[in-house]
């Protein structure tokens, strides 16, 4: 009897374990599954669609035509492309050099020890952050009209001649990246100052009384202690930099000719402006593959760390 | 009571009537409607802003006008009128749009609500009607106002002594607006060395700027972007070449600083700022000129029409979108936008008229004197080709002005590039059958 309900004992704990994991498998697909179906209405549908339409040829104003296989990522594969990725490639590599190399000093700065009104400077490094893009862009374009625009009349005050900016093919592009590195550095700032006040201090303590100077104690125990963070730091910048659009638009359109073209508003302007539905589609599952790649890289790197 | 008296009363009868038709009761098809609307930020948004609320007295209508840049507004159009309920009740169709907008079925047909309410389309100028009213014989679209395009001159520069004098020293003749395309550009290059301001204010912002303004440029001298007749790409021509060639020029030799990266507002703002002499640009600027406001150069701006055979000739038309939630009440309203008083009443307010008869109204005339020109302008002008794929002719031209302006590309090579492209553009056009 003993041995039975010992048995019993034993048994039932493992049963009711064994009825908690199905009742908890149940719940877990019950409660999942509407976020799922959401998830495939407003983010699987759509791209499903978008690569189905990038098989088609479907200019808006004559409406959907014929499938045609590959045959608008064939006719991407030119010179335009060519020219549209290098400039993204241009603006991507600039800003996200020029960025980190500002945020990561600044960041340093800010976590020194005998900084006073540590968070008072940085509230006023994150307010380009919390601008809308629109109307940064808006700003700088008004500033730097070539007319009107105050940063020519300050140059003309030391005697410098009136520039184009945005409107100088050999300046556009440079303009641009100013004013995205003006925007997009307090978020390369707030992540690295993270980085940096989560490190331990042990090290560098340790280092220190081994006679380390600054720069020995940055080189062999910040960076590399820190390089997980910068990766990141870094992949994010680069994926959102691939993307750049909103600047663009509203300060150059892409012009002038084609100079600060990048893949995302030639995507936009086979969209709307060629109503070519089905080229713009293929562009943009073009990009979609290269973010998607810079992602993998990012939670491979996520995952060692 | 005598034949007269009953003629009269009859005629009086019929006026009433007739009146009474041609503004059927606004109010019962528009009574608690909210008619939206999207227009361009432009004096003639202002002048209608004005007088929109005397419809909302009539009718019971509320008119909602949201007024955006004209590079916003092409892509916040073609997504509502691919959907099955548009978010517009009314629209304003630039005039490139409209073969576009027609051949993929956008905009409805308006000849049997014109001929049910006998809307009289002839005080139209016939040229505006072309582009911007009758496509293929159907009409569908009433003209709201025009772009006339033409040579913008300051008038106290060009009139001062100093001036002429050294105009005629330079040029070896007594002083005159210039006549050709060529005589403009080496006029824009002098006036701006010896004035010290740019001798043309330009807009050569990709992608509508840059093809509005070089287009007068291609129409002056005679060329054309196709054969009309057979479709075939014509502007690989020695005119078409030579017209960007000299609108490269100016834009290196003549035009303010920052002139590629400049769209209308900005040729405005250098005018009004008394930084340049002349500009090829359109007409309507004129009331922002003339705002003491803003403007340095209140009564000293001139207008002639473009040197050389054709300028660009641009209009926006008033039409009914097929997926309007109430299209009657969106037709009372453009019949009652194009009456003859309110259409008055927009043109005194810094409008740009598209019948005939405001430009010959005294008062109209008296407050815009310089509109005296606009019948010369409309007459040595013409349109884009009304095609399905011409929003898309102006974005090859600017790549083609791009690929010049920008890249340095010989103007011959650019445009032959660009052939293959604007042969695409025609093919399978509905509208060129």
């Amino acid at each position: 009897m003993k041995s039975a309900t010992t048995s019993m004992n034993l048994r039932a704990p493992h049963l009711a374990r064994k009825g908690d994991e199905l009742s908890l498998g149940f719940y877990k697909f019950v409660f999942m599954t509407p976020t799922i179906l959401v998830m495939m209405l407003v983010v699987a549908a759509p791209l499903l669609y978008s690569f189905y339409l990038s098989l088609h040829e479907y200019i808006v104003t004559y409406g959907q035509g014929p499938f045609i296989g590959l045959g608008n990522y064939v006719l991407l594969m030119g010179r335009e492309f060519a020219g549209v990725s290098w400039v993204t490639m241009k603006l991507t590599v600039s800003v996200v050099v020029i960025e980190f190399l500002i945020a990561f000093s600044l960041a340093l700065l800010l976590n020194q020890s005998w900084l006073r009104f540590r968070e008072f400077y940085l509230v006023i490094l994150m307010l380009p952050m919390l601008m809308t893009p629109v109307a940064v862009a808006l700003m700088f374009r008004l500033m730097f009209n070539p007319n009107l625009g105050i940063i020519n009349w300050l140059l003309s005050l030391v005697g410098i001649p009136a520039q184009g900016w945005f409107g100088d093919p050999n300046l556009a592009l440079a303009t641009v990246i100013f004013v995205d590195a003006w925007t997009e550095t307090s978020l390369m700032l707030i992540m690295l100052y993270a980085g940096l006040r989560s490190l331990p201090q042990d090290p560098v303590e340790a280092a220190r009384i081994d006679g380390a100077n600054a720069w020995q104690i940055l080189r062999h125990v910040t960076l590399p202690t820190l390089r997980p963070v910068i990766l990141v730091t870094l992949l994010i910048r680069m994926i959102t930099a691939l993307k750049s659009y909103d600047l663009i638009y509203i300060l150059t359109q892409g012009g002038p000719g084609k100079t600060t073209e990048t893949i995302s508003f030639y995507a936009y302007r086979l969209g709307f402006r060629f109503l070519d539905i089905g080229q713009a589609a293929a562009v943009s599952f073009i990009l979609l593959i290269a973010v998607v790649a810079l992602t993998l890289v990012l939670l491979r790197i996520l995952r060692e760390r | 009571m005598s034949r007269f008296y009953k003629a009269s009363l009859l005629a009086t009868v019929a006026c009433v009537l007739g009146a009474t038709s041609a503004f059927a009761n606004p109010a019962e098809v528009c009574k608690d409607v909210t008619l939206n609307m999207l227009l361009e930020t432009v004096p003639d948004t202002v002048a209608l802003q004005k007088v929109a609320p005397e419809f909302e007295a009539l009718s019971g209508a509320k008119v909602n006008i949201e007024a955006v840049n004209y590079s916003l507004m092409h892509e916040k159009l073609v997504p509502s009128l691919t959907a099955s309920s548009g978010a517009y009740d009314v629209l304003v169709v630039d005039s490139y749009w409209v073969g576009e907008f027609v051949t993929a079925k956008w905009i409805q047909p308006l000849d049997e609500r014109i001929a049910k309410d006998g809307v009289d389309t002839s005080v139209y100028f016939p040229a505006l009607m072309d582009i911007n009213g009758k496509i293929k014989g159907t009409t569908y679209m009433l003209p709201f106002w025009q772009y006339a395009m033409g040579l913008l001159y300051r008038k106290d520069i060009v009139e001062a002594p100093e001036f002429q004098a050294a105009y005629k020293t330079e040029f070896g003749r007594d002083w005159r607006l210039p006549e050709t395309l060529e005589e403009y550009a080496e006029l824009a290059k002098w006036a701006g060395k010896f004035t010290g301001k740019a001798g043309a204010a330009m807009s050569g912002q990709r992608a509508d700027p840059v093809v509005m303004e070089a287009t007068n440029y291609v129409f002056s001298l005679g060329a054309d972007f196709y054969n009309r007749e057979d479709w075939v790409p014509t502007l690989n021509s020695p005119e078409g070449i030579k017209a960007v060639t000299v609108y490269a020029d100016l834009i290196n030799n003549a035009a303010q600083p920052g002139a590629l990266g400049a769209n209308f507002d900005d040729v405005a703002n250098a005018l009004k700022q008394d930084k340049a002499v002349f500009a090829i640009t359109y007409l309507f600027l004129m009331p922002t000129l003339q705002d003491p406001k803003e403007s340095l150069v209140v009564d000293k701006i001139g207008f002639a029409r473009m040197p050389g055979e054709d300028s660009l000739l641009g209009a926006w038309g008033w039409a009914v979108p097929s997926n309007a939630s109430n299209p009657d009440c969106s037709w009372e309203f453009i019949k009652w936008v194009e009456s003859k008083d309110i259409a008055l009443k927009r043109g005194i307010a810094g409008g740009q008229p598209t019948q005939t008869w405001i430009y010959e109204n005294a008062d109209f005339i008296k407050a815009w004197p310089a509109m005296a020109a606009v019948g010369d302008a409309l007459a040595h002008a013409k349109g884009l080709p009304v095609m399905s794929r011409a929003t898309q002719l102006v974005e090859v031209f600017a790549e083609v002005m791009g690929d010049v302006l920008a890249n340095g590309t010989d103007p011959a090579t650019a445009i032959t590039n660009a052939e293959d492209k604007l042969a695409a553009l025609t093919r399978g056009d509905p509208l060129l059958k």
